[in-house]
């Protein structure tokens, strides 16, 4: 051991028991006198420092607590969201997601957090939006100098940031909504508050601010941009403001805008934009589009770009729009579309993950031209990357390969998203399209929407029945039929009984049910009784000839056996009276299409 | 040192009962229930507190510093890994970060660097209030800020060189030979300044 090393383990014991009382300086150098030269004059300088008085330690204000605690229900935890299948996807195990969270730890902890401090307002906090960087740099202004803010750094009412000409960010307010900084952009929060109803003003003195902004019913909810001559005002909605000295720009990617201008209202449909000169409306005009791109599969589809903006859908149903000029459908409710529109140019990674079984392509619409690639069926995650130029002033959307590459997840890129009420609460992807398939359908068929409970349970019926018939098992299906008549939820029941309804216009399907049935009478009676009082007479009848009760089967028609998807006219839809010969949709499950066809056996 | 300080700083293994009552709130406010994250507050904000008004030399600004790391300390507990830093330590080097970002928007208002001698108004509200505090704080001052960090754990905090590494994201043979490097700083710039009185 060295004279230092020595010294220095000497010194912390002295010291320990110094601080704790039990010894004195003198104490010390007695017991270590070969080393009383060194330790006098360092103990000397411990002794003054022991000899300073202490503060006392108190329970914590009861008033800053309240307020404290009041902030922190209306601020958002910062959350890394990780693109990676969900656990029930089949080969993930728990080894796998442990190795993926260890990978992700240590680039989030990389990300410096900066606080900017409200001077002068000790108890009463305003809620915080959570700023995240992408790249390059972004300031707040404190005490009048700018000063580097770094991710995940929390921006209150009152604090004016902007991004240098490298700078790619994005505040995530605490309801959700999002707006993303291009570079030269400066705004400063005029109010945030995360209550109900929802009071976002931001000031926005140069610059592109892309604003995704979650629909608040709530009344009194404000969502606004005021600039130097106008006021911006939406309740959920996409849209783009551009400033630039005393000119605005105003492009309503989604829902629709409302443009205050002196005692003026111009109204920004979806679609639109319109340019303002002070105080006067300069010109209007269609948002040029650059093309569409379709996910026709069962897969959650996000759009990632060079800096790690990302735009689109996760399969846990988290939705987010950073990147600036691209908006996307929500799979949920159908097959996920992409609308791009002023998007920057670059290279962009379409990163794909599999919610539902089957196929299907990723389809590029540009000018009416289409471009598909087929997606693996068997891919559990994939990506094709998808390049942007401009040429002219125009935009060209191409998709670099034919091909979608799988990948495995875990060398995708992250999607960074803070965790916030919006993505808490999301259903999974797999769920809203079962839940609005089933809806859909019973809608069409009864003119009203089933409720959720009802459409869930049908979805685990249709999975089981389909399980029961795969398995060619009789007495396994007729365990499931008798489910459509043991519940006591008639919604339930009737949702089931739609779903058997559906199954059996398949002729094997059919042949399979009515011989499961045949050596049990009496639950084929109970099904057809309880039939007669959930189901239209039309659906009904199709399920009595399915299951061999009634005479001969009507002519089959010459059509295909599944039905294309009608897009019925109001008078023609089934709405419980008028049941001629319009057929429900098909309905999408699990990825699998149950096809109604008309009523008749080949 | 308080023996239960010592465990509670070392983690929660090292004592059977308590820790696993901060280790269920810990958990639960990582999970986003701001209840439990209000037992943590009600456990830790004196400490922090007190270990910020050390730092700064006022009250007012080490409560809304303090208050801002627990700000931060919600929002970034969902990334926190309770088998990384114990969780006080965790909140400790927030709090420095905090202070140091302070510091650096605000110089040279209240910063011990540029800290002068208590005048007699200020003294009963200043940690360095009587006159040898003042001379030390004027020593502590030129310091450097590693220097000043261990010697207030030290002494004022009262913490053992293992907790300081901890805090401080070194180990603990590193932070002996640090302390002793700062006490001999120390007396050499009570030195120039004159001596204590």
């Amino acid at each position: 051991m060295t004279h230092g090393r020595d010294l220095a383990i000497i010194i912390d014991r002295c010291l320990d028991e110094l601080v704790a009382g039990r010894w004195t300086v003198s104490d010390c150098l007695d017991r270590y006198p070969e080393y009383r030269a060194a330790l006098e004059p360092v103990l000397g300088a411990a002794a003054a420092m022991h000899a300073l008085p202490r503060r006392a330690g108190a329970a914590p204000d009861r008033i800053r607590r309240a307020a404290f605690m009041e902030m922190i229900r209306e601020t958002p935890q910062q959350r890394a969201r990780w693109w990676m299948p969900r656990l029930t996807l089949a080969g993930l195990h728990a080894a796998a997601l442990s190795r993926y969270a260890a990978a992700a730890a240590p680039i989030f902890a990389a990300a410096a957090i900066g606080v900017v401090l409200l001077v002068g307002q000790p108890a009463s906090f305003a809620a915080a939006s959570t700023l995240t960087v992408f790249s390059g740099t972004a300031e707040t202004q404190v005490n009048g100098t700018w000063t580097p803010v770094g991710d995940g750094a929390s921006i209150r009412r009152g604090d004016r940031l902007r991004t240098a000409a490298d700078g790619h960010a994005m505040l995530t307010f605490p309801d959700g909504s999002t707006a993303s900084l291009a570079p030269g952009t400066e705004i400063a929060i005029e109010q945030l508050s995360a209550g109900r109803p929802r009071n976002v003003q931001v000031r926005q003195f140069s610059g592109r601010l892309w604003n995704d902004v979650v629909t608040n019913e709530h009344a009194g909810s404000r969502y606004e941009i005021h600039t130097q001559d106008a006021l911006v005002q939406v309740q959920g909605t996409v849209f783009e403001t551009t400033v630039d000295g005393a000119q605005m720009l105003v492009s309503t990617a989604e829902g629709a805008v409302d443009v205050v201008l002196g005692r003026e209202h111009v109204d920004v449909p979806r679609g639109q934009s319109v340019r303002t000169e002070g105080q006067r409306l300069a010109d209007r005009g269609p948002l040029p589009g650059a093309g569409t791109l379709t996910i026709d599969a069962p897969f959650a589809a996000a759009l990632l770009s060079e800096r790690g903006e990302a735009t689109g859908a996760q399969p846990d149903g988290a939705m987010f729009l950073q990147i600036r000029g691209v908006t996307t459908s929500n799979p949920g409710v159908g097959p996920q579309r992409f609308e791009f529109q002023r998007l920057d140019p670059g290279t962009y990674t379409l990163t794909l993950e599999r919610f539902g079984q089957g196929g299907g392509d990723i389809v590029l619409n540009v000018g009416g031209t289409e471009h598909r690639v087929p997606l693996d069926n068997a891919a559990g995650a994939a990506q094709v990357r998808v390049r942007v130029e401009v040429e002219d002033g125009k935009r060209h959307v191409q998709l670099v390969e034919d091909a979608p590459r799988a990948v495995p997840p875990v060398v995708s890129p992250p999607v960074r998203i803070v965790e916030t009420e919006r993505t808490k609460n999301a259903p999974d992807i797999a769920t809203q399209r079962a839940a609005a398939a089933a809806a859909a359908a019973a809608k069409r068929s009864t003119g009203t929407a089933t409720t959720s409970p009802s459409t869930t349970g049908a979805e685990a019926f249709a999975a089981r029945l389909r399980q029961a018939l795969a398995s060619q098992n009789a007495a396994a299906i007729r365990t499931v039929l008798r489910e459509t008549v043991s519940g006591a939820d008639s919604n339930l029941a009737q949702a089931q009984l739609r779903v058997l309804v559906a199954q059996v216009n398949a002729s094997d399907v059919a042949r399979q049910v009515s011989a499961a049935l045949a050596t049990d009478e009496a639950l084929r009676t109970q099904i057809l009784g309880r039939a007669a009082t959930a189901l239209p007479a039309d659906l009904l009848e199709r399920l009595r000839q399915a299951l061999g009760v009634s005479g001969p089967r009507p002519q089959a028609e010459p059509s295909p056996a599944r039905t294309p998807t009608p897009t019925a006219r109001p008078s023609e839809r089934d709405d419980g009276r008028n049941r001629g010969a319009v057929l429900p949709s098909p309905v999408d499950i699990d990825g699998m299409r149950l096809g109604f066809v008309r009523a008749g056996m080949p | 040192m308080k023996e239960s300080e010592a465990q509670e700083c070392s983690g929660p293994a090292s004592h059977p009962a308590e820790p696993t009552v901060l280790e269920d709130a810990i958990e639960r406010a990582r999970h986003g229930d701001a209840d439990a994250f209000g037992l943590l507050y009600d456990r830790f904000q004196p400490e922090i507190l007190r270990y910020l008004a050390h730092r700064t030399g006022d009250p007012d600004t080490a409560e809304d510093l303090a208050q801002q790391v627990f700000l931060k300390a919600w929002q970034a507990i969902p990334r926190y890994e309770a088998r990384g830093v114990p969780f006080k330590a965790w909140l400790y080097r927030m709090a420095h970060n905090q202070m140091v970002d302070y510091f650096r928007t605000r110089r040279p208002t209240a910063d011990l660097e540029g800290i002068d001698p208590p005048e007699e108004a200020e003294a009963e509200s200043l940690v360095l209030a009587l006159e040898m505090s003042a001379a030390l704080a004027q020593a502590l001052s030129r310091l450097s800020e590693d220097h000043r960090q261990v010697l207030t754990l030290r002494f004022l905090m009262e913490k053992s060189a293992r907790e300081i590494g901890e805090i401080m994201g070194r180990k603990e043979v590193t932070v002996r030979g640090l302390q002793m490097r700062a006490l001999q700083a120390l007396r050499r710039e009570i030195e120039e300044t004159g001596g204590l009185p």
